[in-house]
């Protein structure tokens, strides 16, 4: 009888060990990414934003992207989770030899000079363009910054104002590749 | 109290499952923190803006290819008509990278060699006159003497000689003085005729 009060009294124990000695309980982390994404459009979102042909211009000309849906600015299409920072920087290297001077490499600067172009990016609107540019003189990441979405994944109209060098070396096809870069701040 | 200690042995003789889930699962977050310094702190998207400068540059030679320095007229009369000749045309070398068009100027300078108190500056017209004289240039594709008529009365520099003339596309330039029907005779002379190109799409 004794042996059988152990063992019960044994099993009660090792019952009461055993529901004490595993507990569990649990919380769960959400977090998001910050999911940077924005793509360069055509003005009326209709295809990639490869290039604007500006052409031939006068030294020291000043161009700019025309309004409307046919118009040759770029649609911002941003699709991004996080509140973001557009900077912009531009580059550009000489050109091959084209029969008119000799090519020179230009270069970005606060105001038209020799071989140097003057670069200004702004928000626009489809029909408007900007009120204010912002001056594009960097050929690296930094900057100022040209436009600072305080919503997130709000897309928007990207127009460029362009002044030619005044002087320029040559009269040859010239290249300038402008980078659009969005910073989580 | 022994039933707990061969319970934590039992656990601990596991070292491989507890740590190798452990080591995944440092490993999943270090992947993770990773993926999001890639993926989520920036994006760059390029576009290229592709721009000429109108190069504008050319070249006065004579026919043989050197410089074309002057047109020289000898002993002319009062209301004659000078014409370039074949040989003496001005061969317009055109290095420019766009349309352009020609415009011309011309005046009497007044430092000529024989010029002393009688002299007098001509006025530039349409036709000669009294100390008035008239000068016309033609713009020609093909080197050949081209009409009178093809001339454009050289008074002011609004008018262009030749409006759109292709990017490196040569000229060959003649012209005509209309000397003046009176003035002061024997005193020389000496016209400045300026040609400036300009690109069409200015206008």
């Amino acid at each position: 009888m004794k042996q059988y009060i152990i063992i019960i009294g044994l099993v009660i124990i090792f019952g009461a060990i055993a529901g004490f000695a595993e507990s569990s309980d649990n919380f769960t982390i959400t977090v998001t990414c910050n999911y940077i994404d924005f793509e360069l459009k055509t003005a009326d979102n209709s295809a990639e934003y490869t290039d604007w042909p500006v052409g031939n211009v006068n030294e020291g000309e000043t161009v700019e992207m025309t309004t409307g849906a046919g118009g040759d600015h770029i649609y911002v299409e941003n699709t991004s989770n996080v509140n973001l920072e557009f900077k912009a920087y531009s580059n550009s290297v000489a050109p091959g030899p084209c029969g008119y001077g000799t090519p020179v490499a230009w270069s970005p600067g606060g105001a038209a000079g020799l071989n140097t172009y003057y670069l200004r990016l702004g928000k626009g609107e489809l029909g408007a363009v900007p009120g204010t540019y912002t001056d594009i003189t960097g050929e690296d990441l930094g900057g100022a910054i040209l436009y600072y979405s305080t919503i997130a994944g709000e897309s928007y109209h990207l127009y460029t104002k362009l002044t030619a060098p005044n002087p320029a070396d040559d009269g040859c096809s010239h290249t300038i590749t402008v980078y659009i870069v969005a910073i989580a701040p | 109290m022994q039933l707990k200690s061969l319970y934590f042995r039992l656990a601990s003789k596991d070292p491989v499952g507890i740590s190798g889930a452990r080591t995944a699962l440092i490993s999943a977050s270090v992947l993770l923190v990773l993926l999001s310094v890639a993926f989520g702190q920036d994006a760059i998207e390029p576009f290229a803006i592709q721009v000429t400068v109108n190069y504008l540059d050319m070249e006065l030679q004579e026919i043989g290819g050197s410089t074309y320095l002057a047109w020289h007229i000898y002993g002319v009369n009062p209301g004659d008509t000078a014409a370039m000749e074949l040989g003496e045309a001005v061969h317009l070398v055109n290095n420019c990278n766009v349309l352009v068009d020609l415009f011309s100027t011309v005046r009497d300078f007044p430092d000529s060699g024989t010029a002393d108190t009688l002299w007098m500056p001509w006025e530039v017209w349409t036709i000669g006159g009294v100390d008035t004289c008239g000068f016309r240039w033609a713009s020609e594709a093909i080197h050949a003497v081209p009409p009178f008529s093809n001339g454009v009365p050289i008074y002011t520099a609004s008018t262009p000689v030749e409006a759109d003339i292709p990017a490196g596309e040569d000229r060959y330039l003649f012209a005509w003085l209309l000397l003046p029907t009176d003035g002061e005779y024997g005193e020389q002379h000496r016209l400045i005729s300026e040609i400036l190109i300009t690109p069409a799409i200015a206008h």
